[in-house]
């Protein structure tokens, strides 16, 4: 089923409402979304710039205060119980060291400090060829060792190794092996300002996380694969993340300190404002559906009635009429297509009348016919044909003229009052004179649908309504016997067509009236030729001259119709032959 | 078509309204009311609950708002009355058990079976070791918490530097309290000689034993306190009477366990402390975090030092050994 113009025009509409909203929104929420994935990034790597190099710093302390052990407190110089004091001052109060430590140049454990075992003097032992001991005295330097687990709690450790040197011989003369815990570390990651449930935490090169806020994360070892740079991703908790990375080093060492924060807080903001534009849009959408559909229905139920006014009207109902609601382009159309129907029905029925008409007419001319085929009565016939004729054609005057011995046409019959008066003063009209003096003179029908413009047209006293005219001939050929003329009421009341049916009815009329006088003619010999008949019978039967000559006398008065006849003899001598003469 | 029409009409609506509430239900905050069984152990680490609900509250859980503690300080003393609690808490509906010591873990561990409600205990004393959990790192099952290792070694070494004359060690223990036993068998045993102690009969079967040791120890001994001592602990203020009588100090892992006086040292974890890591655990599992994920903490231990009670047993404490003190009492 074809969509109707009217959720043809609603779906325009919204769509046109919709098409710069949705590119507008389309737009707006690509550079939020965008600039809040930067603004994302952005924030998770300042916050791991900023833990960083707090932690970056603590270590550092850490080491510095190793070194400050040596450098300030001239820790090779000082006897064993010295850096024993020294070392356990050092063990008490910084917590960050699981144990502490100290070596001979080499590699002799002199002195172990522990949190949780009991070390005495018989267990030490020799750190000669750990890499603690070895790439510090190779180095010179501190060292930073890989991470450790503790098996027991789970927490990650990190040795650090300082060389202290003998001041005059330059010699190793100490090492202090320091198992640094990162737990101290946690607090730095548990007090980072991150965003909403974001977190941060720090790896070490294998991805090992050593430190974050939440202890389980370390102590179950989790691991992530540090990203070479800030992306989104998939955050340690398997959440798709913003991730930022910083990389610090200590030593050899190299550590990640990572911010992540889950992407749906991370980019609420873009969101929200896609879920509000959405909205906005679904509003919008259905707003632009209703506006669509309240416009559409402005526009097209008008023409919807239209078209059912149009479909009725094809379906022959000529009676409907478009209803006007507006002044606009429609307002006219339907106007128009009221005028168009009111022309089309008026058309229609004027061909209907027309048909009615000539119709009638055809029927009135068969009438007339059949009619006249059955009259030999000449008046009877002229007084038949006008009578039908101005009946059928609904004419309001109608009357025959013949032509006269005189060669005039002289009145033979006219219908009403008009008609009898002008037959009773034996009304005629000389051939070329008027519209039947033309027709009989031209042979030709003449007519006219405005009496009042013709100026060749005379008017009747006795017709005073008269509009139009036609008088047509009543001819045999060229033989012209009278004239036929009916008269209508209104301007154009007789057409041309009028004009052709009442010729055919005078051609009709013509042969009627030529039977009609030859009828007459035979009837009026038949009669003479009886009464002669008679005549010479009844003076056969006389006997004598004088009787013979009475009945002669007697018969011929009577056929002849006259009161006094003569028959004068005049007897002259016979002849030779006894003749007389 | 104007079916249709209202029918669109009516689908576009329902989104909105769906989609409204949808917008609205966003940020709108989760209340509920958490239930808290609790069963402690021995009387003196009720302290712990207490510190526990100090810290609950401070991460936002107020008792009689969004928290109820279930809690009965007489519940008893052996395994067997320990299950009973926890059934009792069970069919109470708690959401949660705390529990303190071993056996409180074990019974509540028994009690849970089956079910999702997660226990957190604070503490166990090698929970790998007792079967409370699979794996530190991993703990499975629902239960997890917050462990003590054993430093008892570590606290006789402190002990032996405040008094540095010590020869002999008392250690009183009872086989029948295996938690004791645990740490007897823990290393302690081991290191008294590695310390060049000798140690002092101290397999007693009850407290008036254990008493009456007391007076046939050696001057130059220290009494070693393991802790918790179970069954001799309801003679720990006769031990301590006794033992001041006698001019022999007394030294333990934990503190308050009923001495008067206080012990001169104990090296020994910080109540606060192990709460404090007890109830972060509890707030993350109310959180949505599974305990099978959270391994097992360890808290951290803590010298303290009563120089009271040293001055009481003439013991000067060196300002060397003090410096390295946690706590130092006055």
């Amino acid at each position: 089923m074809k969509k109707s113009l009217q959720t043809r025009l609603t779906v325009y509409f919204t769509i046109l409402v919709l098409i710069p909203l949705l590119l507008v929104g389309a737009i707006g929420t690509w550079q939020t979304y965008n600039r809040e994935r930067q603004h994302a990034l952005e924030s998770q790597d300042e916050i791991t710039k900023l833990v960083a190099e707090q932690v970056q710093n603590f270590i550092d302390t850490r080491e510095n205060d190793l070194l400050s052990l040596i450098n300030i407190y001239g820790f090779s110089s000082a006897s064993f119980e010295e850096q024993s004091a020294l070392l356990s001052s050092l063990f008490s109060k910084e917590t960050v060291y699981e144990e502490i430590i100290l070596t001979n140049g080499r590699g002799r454990e002199l002195l172990y400090l522990s949190r949780a075992d009991v070390i005495t003097n018989q267990e030490l032992g020799s750190r000669a060829g750990a890499d603690e001991f070895e790439k510090t005295k190779e180095t010179g330097k501190s060292y930073f060792g890989t991470v450790s687990f503790n098996e027991a709690t789970g927490e990650p450790y990190m040795v650090i190794a300082i060389p202290s040197f003998n001041l005059q011989s330059g010699q190793l003369a100490n090492v202090i092996i320091a198992k640094f815990r990162f737990k101290s570390v946690w607090d730095i990651m548990g007090q980072a300002d991150v965003e909403g449930s974001g977190s941060v935490y720090m790896t070490d090169s294998n991805g090992y996380v050593v430190a974050d806020a939440n202890p389980s994360v370390v102590l179950k070892r989790a691991q992530v694969a540090p990203p070479s740079k800030n992306q989104f991703a998939t955050g340690i908790s398997g959440e798709a993340v913003a991730l930022a990375v910083k990389q610090i080093k200590f030593g050899d060492q190299v550590f990640y300190i990572l911010a992540e924060q889950p992407v749906a807080e991370a980019l609420a903001l873009a969101y929200n404002n896609m879920i509000l534009i959405a909205a906005v849009t679904f509003f919008a959408m259905f707003a632009a559906g209703i506006l669509g559909l309240l416009a559409s229905r402005q526009i097209t139920t008008p023409i919807a009635n239209l078209a059912t006014s149009a479909q009725l009207v094809s379906a022959g109902d000529l009676n409907q009429t478009a209803i006007v609601e507006s002044e606009d382009e429609i307002g006219a159309l339907a106007q128009a297509f009221n005028a168009m129907t009111k022309q089309l029905r008026e058309l229609i029925g004027s061909l209907e009348q027309r048909v009615t008409d000539r119709t009638k007419a055809l029927t009135a001319s068969t009438e007339v016919s059949r009619r006249l085929s059955t009259i030999l009565n000449q008046d009877q016939l002229v007084k038949e044909v006008v009578e039908q004729v101005q009946s059928a054609f609904d004419f309001y005057h109608a009357q025959i003229y013949l032509v006269d011995d005189a060669g005039d046409l002289a009145m033979a019959g006219g219908t009403g009052e008009a008609g009898q008066i002008m037959l009773e003063r034996k009304h005629t009209v000389s051939k070329g004179r008027g519209l039947v003096g033309r027709a009989a003179n031209t042979n030709a029908p003449v007519l006219v649908s405005d009496t009042q413009t013709d100026s060749n047209w005379l008017p009747n006293p006795l017709l005073p309504e008269t509009k139009s005219e036609v008088a047509v001939p009543i001819s045999l050929g060229n033989e012209v016997l009278g004239v036929l003329d009916v008269q209508h009421n209104q301007i154009n009341g007789i057409t041309a067509e009028n004009s052709a049916l009442v010729q055919s009815i005078a051609n009709q009329v013509a042969i009627a009236l030529k039977n009609a006088f030859a009828y007459t003619e035979v009837e009026a010999q038949a009669k003479r030729e009886a009464l002669i008949s008679l005549i010479n019978q009844k003076i056969q039967n006389s006997t004598t001259i004088e009787s013979t000559l009475q009945t002669a006398l007697r018969e011929l008065s009577i056929a002849l119709g006259v009161q006094e006849a003569r028959i004068t003899l005049k007897v002259n001598e016979l002849s030779d032959s006894g003749k007389l003469a | 078509m104007k079916t249709n029409s209202s029918k669109l009409t009516g689908k576009i609506l329902a989104l909105l309204a769906a989609l409204s509430l949808l917008i609205s239900s966003c940020g709108s905050a989760k209340s509920k009311t958490y239930v808290v069984g609790v069963i402690v152990e021995l009387p003196w680490l009720a302290a712990i609950y207490d510190s526990f609900k100090v810290s609950m509250t401070e991460l936002g859980y107020v008792e009689g708002q969004n928290i109820t503690y279930l809690y009965n300080p007489e519940v008893g003393s052996d395994q067997a009355a320990f299950d009973a609690e926890a059934q009792r808490l069970m069919d109470q509906k708690v959401d949660l058990f705390f529990t303190i010591g071993t056996l409180t873990t074990k019974a509540a561990q028994k009690a849970v079976e089956g079910t999702n409600i997660p226990v957190v205990f604070t503490p166990v004393i090698n929970p790998v070791a007792e079967g409370v959990v699979k794996d530190i790192a991993h703990p499975g099952g629902n239960v997890t918490g917050v462990q003590i290792i054993d430093r008892s070694p570590k606290a006789l070494e402190w002990a032996l530097k405040i008094a540095p004359q010590t020869k002999h060690i008392y250690m009183p223990y009872n086989p029948a309290d295996t938690i004791t036993m645990m740490l007897v068998n823990g290393g302690i045993l081991e290191t008294i000689p590695k310390l060049g102690l000798e140690l002092e009969p101290s397999q007693v079967s009850d407290v008036n034993e254990m008493l009456e040791r007391v007076d046939a120890l050696p001057e130059d001994t220290i009494i070693f306190l393991l802790s918790p001592i179970s069954s001799l602990e309801t003679g720990l203020e006769q031990l301590s009477q006794r033992a001041q009588a006698r001019g022999i100090p007394i030294f333990t892992i934990n503190r308050d366990v009923g001495l008067s006086p206080f012990p001169v040292a104990n090296y020994t974890v910080s109540i606060a402390a192990e709460a404090q890591q007890g109830a972060r655990m509890v707030d993350r599992i109310f959180q949505g975090q599974k305990p099978a994920d959270m391994p097992i903490e360890t808290a951290e231990y803590f010298l303290q030092i009563d120089l009271k009670t040293a001055q009481i047993y003439n013991l000067p404490v060196s300002d060397e050994i003090l410096s390295q003190a946690d706590t130092i009492i006055r």
